[in-house]
C-alpha cells in the first residue's frame, strides 16, 4: 500500500498542535523563564539562576502548603472511598428505586466548583446560614473564618458532600458487573457477609476503585475554588492548599520569580502522579478489569 | 470472485496472532475455521474482513489487493456469536437497514427483503421487534441481515454457539441450503468438529494461530494431514498409540507385537505415532484384520443408541464408540481401526462391568439424599391464575439416593426454575421439597447441605486454589489439619495437586469449573451436588474430559447428581434418569436407553436424537400400519385409536433399499463422520435415514423399510404402549 | 516575545528537549520497537523511558539542589546520567 496517501492526515492534527502550542506550551515555557530570574516590573529581567528554586526548597512556605494539601488528600480519600463503597453496597440494585438513588447523586457532581464553594460558605456562617446557626444554637463553637479546626472540618465536609457519589457510583458500576452466580455459590459455601465482600466484592470492584482513588486523589491535590470561596485559605494560612498559595504568591505579592519556581515544582509533582494514573489505568485495561 | 490471503500474519504487541498464512477461498463455497478458543479463528477472519491490517502480507479480493482497504468499502457481511440486531427497529427495518446505506429503490428493497425473509422463515414477524422474538429467530434476523446485501464476503462467527442444541440443529441443517442460494464466499469459524461435518463444503482447521490443513470437509476428517489436525478435528477425541514398524511386524506398548495390515505394507519402517478415531474401536473382533488390544476400562458412557467407553491402554486414553447399548460385564473387546490408516482392536480378559458398583464411602460420613418432590410449581407472577403462568407446573417425583439425573429441554422450559428450588435460591409457590424426610422448602441454601456448579465457573479469584478448596470448609469452621487433608483429597481427585499454591485468576475455563466442582466435593456432607450447564464454556475437547471426571467421581462417591443441561449427549451419558422438560412439564423420566427407544411423547422423539425421530401420519389396524395407503408393519398389535395417529421411527431404524418399503426420493446425503444423515422426502414429507460410514447410498435406493420392532405408535402426540 | 522573558540557558534546555523528542520520534519511525516489560512490570516503549528518565532528573535536581546546594549543582546532572542508563537498561 502507498503509504504517503495517509500523510494527509497530518493537517487534520495540525489545529490542535497550535492550539496546544499556544494554550500549554508557550505559557509553561515562560513559567520556566521567569523562574531562573527577577523582575521589578517594566518588562525588566535579571538573571537570578537556580536561586528562588533554592529559596522555595529551604523556606517553610512550600512545605507547609505541601503537608497541608497532603492531609487534606489523605482525609479526603479515608473518608469519601469506604463511605462511597458502603453507599454502593447498600443502593439498591435494580428498579425505580435504583435509578432515583443513581440520579439523587449524581446531583452535587453536577454542580460548579465555585457554586458548591457558595453554597457552603453560606451553609456554614453562623448569622443566617442552616448549618452554622443550628450547630451555634445547640450551643457547639462553630465558626469556619475563626476556628482552624472549623475551617479544616467545612472544607472536607464539603468535599465529601461534593464528590463521595462519584466513588460510589464507580463502586456501583463494579457491584453490577458481578454476575448473580457467585452470591449464590457463596450462600451455599455459607460464606460471611464480610467474605463476600472481601472474596468476592471487593476485588471485583478493584479495578474501578483504583480509578476513583486516583481520580480523586489528582483532583484534591488541584483543588482551589471550592476552600478558597468557603476560607479564602484561613484562618490565617490554616486552609492554605497548595494552588491557594500559588496564586497568593503570584497574584497577591506579585512575586513572579519564586512563584514561577514554585508552580514548576507543583507542576512536577502533578506529572509524577499523571504518569503513575495512566500507567496503573493502562494497566488494568490490559488486565481487563 | 475469490479471496487469496498470501503470506498474512499479523503480530500484536510482539505477539503472533496469525502464523503466515497462504489462503485461497473460491466463489460459492462454504469455508469452516475449526479451532478451539483463541486459536486464530477470529483473528484470521478480521483479517479477511479488513477489520484488522495484517502485520505481513497482501489479502487479494477479486485480484485487486485490497489490504488496509476500510472495511466499509469491502462489501462483506459478519454475524456474530452475539444476536446484533437494531433493538428500536422491526425486523422489517432490520434486513432493509443495509440495503438502505446502499440507496437502494424502495420496490427493490421491498422485493429483497421479503425474499431473504422467506429463506430464513422469518415472513410471519417482520412488524415485530428483535427483542420480542426467540434467540433464534433474532439469530435469523441477523443472518437476514448480512445475507440481503449480496455482499460477496460473508463472514459467521460462531453464530449458533448461544443457541440451544436442538435450534442449533435446525440451523445447520439450514445454513447450506442458504448458502447454495447466495452464491457469496461464506466463512464459518466454530469450536465443534460435528458442525463443521454438517457444514461441509471446505474445512481449515487452526491450532495456536496456525492454519494446520486446508481442504474439502470430508477429506480432512479422513486424512488428517498431521496429528495435530486430526485433534482438533475429532470428537469425540482422536486415539493415539506410538508404534514401531519392522519389516511386516507392529510393536507397541510393553513389546506386543502384531503383524501388520496389508494397507500400511507400504509403509518404511520405523517409529509412528497412529491414530484412530472413536468409532472405529470395536470391542468384538468385528473384521478378520482387525488388530487386538487388550485395555483397561475407567468408564462408560450410555447414550440410549451407543456407547462411550473410556480405556486406559498402558497410560493413553482412548475413547471407543461402540454402536448399540453393551452391558460391558466380562466382554471380550476388540477394536479396530478404520482400513485407511491402521486397524486397531483390543481384547480384554478381566472383568468389564457396565456400572462398576459404586464404592460408597462409610456410613457416618453420608448424608446424600432421596429427594422428594411433593405437589410442587412454581410461578413467576404473584398471583397466577391459568395453567400458563406457571413456569413449572405441578410435578410429583421422588428422586432416589445416589442417582445421577438430568434434566433436559430446551431453554424456558422450567429445567433451571427447578434446580433453583432444589439448591433453595428460589421458594416455590406450592408444594413441598423434601429431603429423606425433611421438608426443607424453606430451609435457606447454606442449611441445605448441597453443592452447585455454575454456567460460568465462579472461584474466588484472589484466593490460591487451595483456598477456594478450603473455603467452605473454613467457613465452617473446621480445623486446618482437616481442611488440609480433605483439600489434598479433592485435588487429588479433581487433578490438581500440582497446582494448588497458584491464584485462581489467569486459570483456564476448565481448571477454574473443576475447582467450583471440587468446592462442592470438599464437604463430606453434601446432600446432592447440581450441576447448571457446566460445561457450557469449556471447549468440544475438554467437555469430554469433564464430563469422564464427572463420570468417575460419581461411581467412586455416589452423591446424588443433578445436572441441567440442553444438550442431548451430556445429558443422555451422564445421567442414569433423564428428566426431559417441555413447557414446565417433566414430559418423560427415564434411562437413555427408554428415551431413545420409547419416547413417551413424541416432543421427546424429537428432543432427543440428532436429528430426531421421524413422524408419519398413519392409520393403525392391529399390528399393520397404513400410510398413504402403504403397508407398514409394526412389532405389536394395537386396538382402537383415537386422535391423531402418527408412527414415531427414529433415523437409526429406518434404512434406505432397492426393492422394500415406502417409496422416497433422496434429497441429500450429508457426510458427518461416523455416519451419514440421508435427508429424504417421504410422500411429501420431511424423513431422514442414517446410513454406517462405509455404506454407499445408491442412486437407486428409492424405498426405505422400517425395523418393526423400533416403530412407536402415537396418538395425540403421546405413546400408545400395544400388546405383543 | 520579549514577554516571554527568554534567557540563553532556559533557550538551550528547551532546545535539548526538542532535539531528545525529535530524534526520538525519528528513531521510532525508522526502527519500530516492541514494547518491553520491564522492572516495573508495565509495558515500555523508549519515548516512555524518555518520560521517566526527564521526570526523574527533575526531581534529581531538585533534591540536589534542597539537600547540597547550587555550587555543585553540575554534579546533579552526572547523577541524572546514571539514572537515565538504569532506566534505558531496566525499565
Amino acid at each position: 500500500m502507498n503509504k504517503t496517501l495517509n500523510n494527509k492526515a497530518w493537517f487534520l492534527v495540525l489545529p490542535v498542535l497550535v492550539l496546544v502550542a499556544f494554550s500549554a506550551v508557550i505559557p509553561l515555557m515562560t513559567v520556566v523563564n521567569y523562574s531562573v530570574q527577577d523582575t521589578f516590573g517594566n518588562n525588566q529581567f535579571f538573571w537570578a539562576g537556580l536561586e528562588w528554586f533554592e529559596e522555595m526548597l529551604h523556606e517553610d512556605r512550600m512545605w507547609n502548603a505541601l503537608r497541608r494539601q497532603l492531609i487534606f488528600s489523605a482525609v479526603i480519600l479515608a473518608i469519601e472511598v469506604p463511605l462511597g463503597v458502603f453507599v454502593a453496597l447498600n443502593m439498591p440494585k435494580s428498579g425505580a428505586w435504583s435509578s432515583f438513588c443513581l440520579v439523587t447523586m449524581s446531583l452535587p457532581l453536577l454542580i460548579p466548583w465555585n457554586v458548591v464553594g457558595t453554597i457552603w460558605q453560606i451553609f456554614g456562617r453562623v448569622d443566617i446560614g442552616l448549618l452554622g446557626h443550628t450547630l451555634a444554637a445547640m450551643g457547639i463553637d462553630y465558626n469556619y473564618t475563626q476556628d482552624t479546626i472549623a475551617a479544616w472540618v467545612t472544607i472536607i465536609v464539603m468535599d465529601v458532600w461534593h464528590w463521595t457519589s462519584l466513588v460510589a457510583l464507580l463502586a456501583f458500576a463494579g457491584l453490577k458487573s458481578i454476575p448473580d452466580a457467585y452470591y449464590q455459590a457463596a450462600r451455599i459455601d455459607q460464606a460471611s457477609r464480610w467474605k463476600v465482600f472481601r472474596y468476592i466484592e471487593l476485588p471485583k470492584m478493584a479495578g474501578v476503585l483504583m480509578i476513583a482513588i486516583l481520580l480523586r486523589f489528582m483532583d484534591s491535590f488541584m483543588i482551589y475554588t471550592e476552600p478558597f470561596v468557603v476560607t479564602g485559605g484561613g484562618p490565617g494560612n490554616a486552609t492554605t492548599l497548595l494552588s491557594i498559595d500559588l496564586v497568593k504568591m503570584a497574584l497577591g505579592q506579585f512575586d513572579l520569580g519564586p512563584a514561577a519556581a514554585f508552580s514548576l515544582m507543583y507542576f512536577l509533582v502533578i506529572l509524577a502522579i499523571s504518569w503513575v494514573f495512566y500507567t496503573v489505568m493502562t494497566n488494568l485495561d490490559k488486565k481487563g478489569m | 470472485m475469490t479471496l487469496e490471503l498470501r503470506g498474512v500474519s499479523r503480530i500484536v504487541e510482539g505477539q503472533l496472532h496469525v502464523h503466515p498464512t497462504d489462503l485461497v477461498l473460491e466463489k460459492g463455497t462454504m469455508n469452516v475455521l475449526l479451532g478451539p478458543t483463541l486459536s486464530g479463528k477470529t483473528s484470521l477472519m478480521r483479517l479477511m474482513a479488513g477489520l484488522d491490517v495484517p502485520s505481513v502480507g497482501q489479502v487479494i479480493w477479486q485480484g485487486k489487493d485490497v489490504t488496509g482497504m476500510r472495511v466499509q468499502d469491502r462489501g462483506v457481511a459478519m454475524v456474530y456469536q452475539q444476536f446484533i440486531n437494531y433493538p428500536s427497529m422491526t425486523v422489517y427495518d432490520n434486513i432493509a437497514s443495509p440495503m438502505r446505506l446502499l440507496g437502494l429503490s424502495k420496490p427493490e428493497i421491498d422485493r429483497r427483503v421479503r425474499e431473504t425473509a422467506e429463506l430464513m422463515k422469518l415472513d410471519g414477524m417482520l412488524e415485530r421487534r428483535p427483542l420480542e422474538l426467540s434467540g433464534g429467530q433474532q439469530q435469523r434476523c441477523a443472518l437476514a441481515r448480512a445475507l440481503v446485501k449480496d455482499a460477496g464476503l460473508v463472514l459467521l462467527d460462531e453464530p449458533l454457539a448461544n443457541l440451544d442444541y436442538k435450534l442449533r440443529e435446525e440451523l445447520r441443517v439450514e445454513i447450506p441450503k442458504i448458502f447454495e442460494a447466495a452464491g457469496s464466499i461464506f466463512v464459518y469459524a466454530t469450536t465443534e468438529p460435528e458442525e463443521a461435518l454438517l457444514l461441509g463444503g471446505n474445512v481449515a482447521t487452526l491450532w495456536e494461530g496456525r492454519v494446520t490443513q486446508f481442504g474439502p470437509t470430508p477429506r480432512v476428517y479422513r486424512c488428517p494431514a498431521d496429528a495435530t489436525t486430526a485433534r482438533v478435528f475429532s470428537d469425540p477425541p482422536m486415539n493415539f498409540l506410538a508404534v514401531a514398524k519392522t519389516g511386516a511386524s507392529l510393536a507397541f506398548g510393553e513389546g506386543q507385537q502384531l503383524p501388520a495390515p496389508e494397507a500400511l505394507a507400504e509403509l518404511p519402517d520405523g517409529r509412528y505415532m497412529a491414530g484412530f478415531r472413536a468409532n472405529h474401536l470395536e470391542i468384538r473382533q468385528h473384521r478378520p484384520e482387525a488388530l487386538r488390544f487388550t485395555a483397561g476400562l475407567a468408564v462408560t458412557e450410555l447414550t440410549g443408541s451407543e456407547t462411550f467407553v473410556h480405556l486406559d491402554h498402558h497410560g493413553d486414553r482412548w475413547v471407543g464408540l461402540i454402536h448399540g447399548v453393551h452391558d460391558l460385564e466380562m466382554a471380550r473387546a476388540s477394536m479396530s481401526g478404520s482400513t485407511r490408516a491402521m486397524s486397531t482392536s483390543s481384547a480384554r480378559t478381566g472383568r468389564w462391568w457396565r456400572r462398576p458398583p459404586t464404592r460408597r464411602p462409610p456410613e457416618e460420613d453420608r448424608t446424600m439424599a432421596r429427594i422428594t418432590l411433593d405437589n410442587l410449581a412454581h410461578s413467576y407472577q404473584s398471583n397466577p391464575q391459568t395453567e400458563d403462568d406457571y413456569a413449572l407446573k405441578e410435578l410429583n417425583h421422588v428422586w432416589e439416593d445416589g442417582a445421577a439425573y438430568a434434566l433436559l429441554g430446551s431453554s424456558g422450559c422450567g429445567k433451571s426454575t427447578l434446580l433453583n428450588i432444589i439448591s433453595g435460591l428460589l421458594q416455590p409457590s406450592q408444594g413441598r421439597i423434601l429431603f429423606d424426610d425433611r421438608d426443607v422448602t424453606h430451609a435457606a441454601t447454606a442449611e441445605r447441605n448441597i453443592a452447585q456448579v455454575f454456567q460460568f465457573p465462579v472461584v474466588y479469584d484472589t484466593m490460591t486454589v487451595h483456598d477456594n478448596l478450603a473455603f467452605p470448609l473454613r467457613n465452617r469452621g473446621r480445623d486446618e489439619a482437616y481442611v488440609a487433608e480433605r483439600v489434598g483429597e479433592i485435588a487429588r481427585m479433581i487433578g490438581m495437586e500440582h497446582m494448588l499454591k497458584r491464584k485462581a485468576r489467569g486459570l483456564t475455563a476448565d481448571a477454574k469449573q473443576k475447582i467450583s466442582l471440587g468446592r462442592g466435593m470438599v464437604r463430606k456432607d453434601v446432600n446432592a451436588l447440581l450441576f447448571d450447564e457446566p460445561l457450557t464454556v469449556i471447549d468440544p475437547h475438554m467437555k469430554w474430559e469433564l464430563r469422564t471426571q464427572l463420570k468417575k467421581l460419581h461411581h467412586e462417591f455416589g452423591h446424588t447428581m443433578i445436572y441441567v443441561t440442553h444438550d442431548q449427549t451430556e445429558a443422555l451419558t451422564f445421567a442414569d434418569k433423564v428428566v426431559v422438560m417441555y413447557d414446565g412439564r417433566v414430559v418423560q423420566i427415564g434411562t437413555p436407553e427408554e428415551l431413545f427407544e420409547r419416547p413417551e411423547h413424541t416432543f421427546v422423539g424429537y428432543f432427543i436424537g440428532s436429528p430426531g425421530m421421524n413422524l408419519l401420519p398413519a392409520e393403525v389396524e392391529g399390528n399393520v400400519a397404513h400410510v398413504h395407503g402403504a403397508a407398514v408393519p409394526l412389532g405389536r398389535g394395537y386396538g382402537p385409536l383415537s386422535g391423531k395417529v402418527e408412527l414415531g421411527i427414529r433415523p437409526e431404524f429406518a434404512r434406505l433399499s432397492r426393492d422394500e418399503g415406502l417409496p422416497v426420493q433422496i434429497r441429500r446425503v450429508e457426510d458427518v463422520g461416523r455416519h451419514k444423515i440421508i435427508r429424504t422426502e417421504l410422500f411429501g414429507q420431511e424423513f431422514n435415514v442414517i446410513a454406517g460410514e462405509d455404506e454407499t447410498v445408491g442412486a437407486d435406493m428409492a424405498r426405505v423399510a422400517f425395523d418393526p420392532a423400533h416403530v412407536n405408535v402415537y396418538a395425540d402426540g403421546w405413546r400408545v404402549a400395544g400388546a405383543a | 516575545m520579549a514577554w516571554m522573558a527568554w534567557t540563553w540557558p532556559t533557550a538551550i534546555f528547551f532546545l535539548v528537549i526538542a532535539g531528545l523528542l525529535a530524534v526520538f520520534t525519528v528513531l521510532a519511525i525508522k526502527f519500530p520497537e516492541t514494547p518491553r516489560v520491564g522492572i516495573l512490570r508495565t509495558e515500555t516503549t523508549r519515548g516512555d523511558r524518555l518520560f521517566i528518565t526527564l521526570l526523574g532528573s527533575a526531581f534529581i535536581n531538585l533534591a540536589w539542589l534542597g539537600l547540597i546546594g547550587p555550587e555543585t549543582q553540575p554534579w546533579a546532572l552526572a547523577v541524572c546520567l546514571v539514572y537515565a542508563a538504569a532506566v534505558f537498561r531496566w525499565v
